[in-house]
């Protein structure tokens, strides 16, 4: 990534997160929590149906930020992510940041369904010394 | 009591977790990459790396191999500091610490710090977890 500028958008970046793609995270994270999976698991715990995996919102904003920040967000990235509202499976989720400084580099980014659910709300940081020249 | 409070009061801040060895695997990656569409930074240094958040998968399988936690833990927040890229076919010594039990507007939280080093003697990521913890056992009918 060039130097960014402050206010300069990120992403978006877009998943359909179906039932698919929560069978495969599952699959992959060993996580076959019912809530992902059963309705009725989920409702008794007062979610809306079956939910996706929070990290898989969270997954996506990693993405976004591998995508700007390069091979230095693997080394001296910091992520700060939380969970705001859970997202049902079959829904669109959308993550996108924008740049609030430059020294360090610092983004703010959220995660958030078609239909304007906020998932996540996440702040990201990249010292400045650890910047490529 | 009910089995899942008992659960609950046997955790303690201050207890340890692990080492638990993860192994990260190729189709594993290529399970993560596929789920969420990701061909982001594939290779760093000529080596092929995994998305930094597929730490998420040992962190959770460090605690899940002391405990099993009850269905229906909702995670709440997650942090990073990523230190080395994740390469394929590394093995991560996971180690981490129960850092918090609290109970907010009635919902029993608890954050687990942790830390990931590979097979080199790398420092691959520290991370603090903080989940909900169930109030109901869905194991129970």
């Amino acid at each position: 990534m060039t130097e960014p500028d402050v206010g300069v958008a990120l992403g978006p970046c877009v998943l359909v997160v179906d039932q698919q793609v929560v069978a495969r995270y599952a699959d992959a994270a060993v996580d076959h929590n019912p809530i992902h999976f059963d309705d009725d698991a989920a409702r008794r715990l007062g979610l809306p149906g079956a939910i996706a995996h929070g990290m898989i919102s969270g997954a996506l904003i990693g993405r976004l930020l591998a995508a700007e920040l390069g091979p230095q967000w693997l080394r001296h990235g910091r992520l700060h992510l939380k969970f705001i509202r859970p997202v049902e499976v079959g829904s669109t989720v959308v993550a996108r940041g924008w740049v609030t400084a430059t020294d360090p580099v610092s983004v703010e980014l959220r995660a958030e369904t078609s239909s304007g659910v906020i998932a996540i709300t996440a702040t990201a940081t990249l010292e400045a010394s650890d910047r490529q020249p | 009591m009910t089995r899942i409070r008992q659960e609950w009061d046997r955790m303690r801040v201050g207890e340890s977790f692990g080492p638990y060895r993860y192994v990260v695997r190729p189709e594993v990656v290529e399970a993560l990459r596929d789920a969420v569409g990701d061909q982001e930074l594939t290779q760093v240094d000529g080596e092929a790396v995994a998305p930094a958040m597929l730490l998420t998968f040992p962190f959770l399988q460090l605690i899940e191999a002391k405990y099993e936690p009850p269905p229906g833990v909702i995670h709440a927040g997650q942090e990073f500091d990523l230190c080395a890229p994740v390469r394929v076919g590394a093995v991560l010594t996971c180690t981490g610490t129960i850092t918090e039990m609290s109970l907010r507007r009635d919902r029993r939280y608890f954050s687990v710090s942790s830390e990931a080093v590979d097979e080199r003697g790398v420092l691959v990521a520290r991370s603090r977890s903080t989940a909900v913890y169930p109030e109901i056992d869905l194991r129970s009918t």
